[in-house]
């Protein structure tokens, strides 16, 4: 057992907790309170501490490069529509664990299939510490992951393979579609129509990557009046249109200077949709291929900066909720990461300070399924 | 014009240090007087209550204006020959290329704009204000900031694939030797052509910058990271030229000799992933030592890889690992300013020297949600944020 003590919880729900302690026990939280006496514990003193819950990178390639520059296994851009590819194959835990990424606070990720196909795969939830791939999934599949930007277009268009436009990307969908709903046995048979029957009768999330707004537009319609549980993605050019739709949100990366979408985000129509309660979740890779672990955090700051140059009511708890309960909710793993709370798994980061409203923050004390990962192990 | 800046926390960088609230007046482009209840008739006056004015960011080692990134369109990698010291970079660049904006909004009023890292030795740097009227000679305060040169994989990377040299490292330091021993070869021709006019070598403009290079008049700008760093050391020692290491990833498993070659050190991008070859360490710790031990350090973004506001996010990383705030800005202002010599004009807020100053609204590199108000380049407002 791991107690720790006096620390400032921020639950990742928007409460923060002062002075407060927190008991874990068999990889799972199992109690949260004042005062709490445990005999044989081994105790963390968290006095002046952040304790948050660690970070999910929703949408990521996390584990699925040997390194930068190395062979990319989430990328199969032998056919534009993959549904029936699994991340889960793709997932090298060694890899994963190479990253370090809990160095920045980050203790699961959503691993996803790369953004060159217009249905990539499904992606799965991975914590970022762990010995193999099954111990560290928190689910699969998690999501089916597709893309509707130019990547698709920019990926098999110069082969002369559709999609080479719009059009092309949005017939593919239409015939998968029609054939989810034809009865002709070999449409039956067809994996394709297999991994994506689940998403049209809303049991598994989809996730297309939108960078403009025309793009999420003609996905919106194409889904409307199917039980879709949508999530759009990258979104660069979002707006208030968007308060009432039935989608949730994973703001694509904004530090790459070499993306062009970048300049067109409206900060303030992101805002009023946060306070609307729109579920937003930050992410890190955007069109990236391989990131580094600081990259999360710094998309945090640049929002943060972004509210007080507006003088947006959005707060750092504001911030911590599109890091870790939001993604979790999106993703479909609220019930065992992305918050501090009795009964969830013990994904806990003892930070030196709120790494949200200081750079004087480091990681003291990480624990991934109730293991310490970094700092002091009971002896 | 004139303009004062009323109320600001200044971080000066300069002689008087940090003033906790204070005014700044500027008049003709230049800073005129720096202290407490300064008044000026006919200046323009700029609120800064609750503001920290720093010395406009300088970067010192970018590609603005050399990449368009609507187009993909480059400008500053002529890769047709491993050495290309012949050209500069100041004839690759679009004045109104929008990043000089974008580097605006987020405080860098200077860049040092260098050749890219396709070739061996890429081309001169150049040394230009974020804003300016017209052309980008009018904005350039430094033609020659230094020679560009790249060690491992990117010229690798280039000519490896065409079954050219250097497909290997041992090829990049042979080219680089190469280079010098001609330059040196082209330098006593010239000499010996003082007394024998007949002597004299064809004029040789990628002779004549390393001929630059070899008097100390311009050092070399290595694009580098870890035992890469030791061949420039070495190359450095051989030939007594002057250089800096830029990027330096992996330099704290080389602190000694970095140390001891007194060379700066202008580091970063950090934020990629760990990998094999060059990206083993990403370590942006190894600043805080080098800075401890003397090493003029200084943080890019090698923009337009990162926006220019990551510049400042960079530095806060350094104070993450133990760098004291005002170190950490001096790695945005003055040591910069001084590695690409220019110092005289710019990097602190001194009397004399060139108003561009950046107002944030908040302290830059320790409050992550710090952002630029408003930004002046030779005493005129450059940028300003809506609402400011």
């Amino acid at each position: 057992m791991i107690l720790i003590r006096n620390g400032n919880v921020h639950d990742g729900l928007g409460q923060v907790l002062a002075k407060t302690d927190i008991l874990i026990d068999n990889g799972k939280i199992v109690r949260i309170g004042q005062h709490l006496e445990v005999a044989q514990a081994q105790v963390i003193e968290a006095e002046g501490k952040c304790v948050m819950p660690g970070w999910i990178d929703p949408l990521s390639g996390w584990g699925t490069a040997a390194g930068r520059g190395q062979a990319r296994d989430n990328d199969e851009t032998s056919d534009p529509l993959t549904p029936q590819l699994d991340v889960y194959y793709a997932f090298d835990p060694e890899s994963m664990m190479y990253q370090e990424l809990w160095g920045y606070g980050i203790t699961a990720a959503g691993v996803a299939p790369s953004s060159n196909n217009i249905l990539g795969g499904s992606t799965a939830v991975f914590k970022a510490y762990g010995k193999t791939a099954e111990a560290m999934c928190v689910k699969a599949p998690a999501a089916l992951k597709g893309s509707v930007d130019e990547k698709v277009k920019q990926t098999y268009g110069p082969r002369n393979i559709a999609p080479m436009t719009k059009m092309g990307i949005f017939s593919a969908l239409r015939e998968l579609i029609a054939k989810c709903r034809s009865d002709k046995a070999e449409d039956q048979k067809d994996l394709k129509v297999q991994a994506f029957r689940p998403v049209l009768e809303g049991r598994l999330p989809l996730i297309l990557n939108c960078n403009t707004k025309a793009e999420a537009d003609a996905v919106l319609s194409l889904f409307e009046k199917e039980p879709v549980q949508l999530i759009l993605a990258n979104m660069y050019q979002l707006d208030e249109s968007l308060k009432d739709k039935a989608c949730g949100l994973i703001l694509g990366d904004l530090t790459d200077g070499f993306n062009r979408y970048h300049a067109a985000v409206d900060y303030k129509a992101l805002f009023d949709l946060i306070k609307a309660g729109k579920p937003v979740a930050l992410s890190a890779f955007g069109d990236a291929v391989s990131p580094g672990r600081e990259i999360l955090m710094w998309n945090a700051h640049g929002l943060l900066a972004q509210a007080r140059r507006l003088g947006a009511e959005i707060t750092s708890e504001d911030v911590l909720k599109m890091l870790t309960s939001v993604p979790a909710q999106l993703l479909g793993v609220a019930d065992r990461i992305g918050s501090l709370t009795e009964g969830k798994d013990a994904d806990v980061v003892i930070w030196s300070g709120n790494p949200l409203e200081t750079f004087r923050a480091l990681p003291e004390t990480v624990i991934i399924s109730g293991e310490i990962v970094k700092g002091e192990k009971a002896a | 014009m004139k303009r004062l800046i009323k109320g600001a926390k200044i971080i000066t960088m300069g002689a008087l240090g940090t003033l906790e609230k204070a005014d700044i007046l500027m008049e003709d482009g230049k800073i005129t007087a720096i202290g407490e209840g300064l008044e000026a008739l006919e200046a323009e006056v700029i609120d800064a209550k609750g503001l920290t004015a720093i010395p406009g960011i300088v970067d010192a080692h970018s590609h603005i204006g050399g990449f368009e990134i609507a187009t993909g369109a480059q400008d500053v990698n002529e890769m047709v020959k491993n050495v290309t010291a012949e050209v500069e970079v100041i004839d690759g660049l679009d004045p109104r290329s929008p990043s000089f904006k974008e580097a605006l909004a987020a405080g860098v009023t200077c860049s040092a704009i260098a050749p890219g890292s396709g070739n061996v030795i890429g081309g001169v740097v150049c040394a230009v204000k974020s804003a300016g009227q017209g052309t980008i000679e009018s904005r350039c305060i430094n033609r020659h900031v230094a020679l560009k040169a790249a060690m491992g994989g990117n010229p690798k990377g280039v000519y490896g694939k065409r079954n050219q040299m250097p497909m290997t490292r041992m090829g990049v330091a042979s080219i680089l030797r190469q280079y010098f021993r001609d330059v040196q070869e082209y330098m006593k021709k010239q000499e010996e052509a003082k007394a024998d006019p007949a002597k004299m070598p064809k004029w040789d403009p990628a002779m004549e910058n390393g001929a630059k290079v070899l008097r100390h008049e311009m050092p070399v700008k290595m694009h580098c990271t870890q035992f890469d760093m030791i061949t420039v050391i070495e190359l450095a020692k051989e030939f007594d030229f002057e250089f800096t290491l830029d990027h330096a990833w992996g330099a704290s498993d080389y602190m000694e000799p970095i140390v001891e070659s007194g060379c700066p050190v202008i580091f970063g991008p950090i934020a990629v992933a760990k990998g094999f070859g060059e990206s083993i360490k990403i370590d942006i710790d190894s600043v805080v030592e080098m800075d401890k031990r003397g090493v003029l350090c200084s943080i890019m973004t090698d923009g337009p890889v990162y926006h220019p506001w990551l510049i400042v996010e960079q530095a806060g990383e350094v104070v993450r690992y133990g760098a004291d705030v005002e170190r950490a800005i001096a790695m945005l202002t003055i040591n910069p300013a001084k590695t690409i010599g220019c110092d005289q004009r710019i990097g602190s807020l001194e009397i004399g020297k060139d108003a561009d100053i950046a107002l944030f609204n908040g302290m830059p590199t320790l409050d992550p949600a710090a952002g630029v108000v408003m930004t002046l380049v030779d005493g005129e407002i450059a940028y300003q944020s809506k609402g400011f």
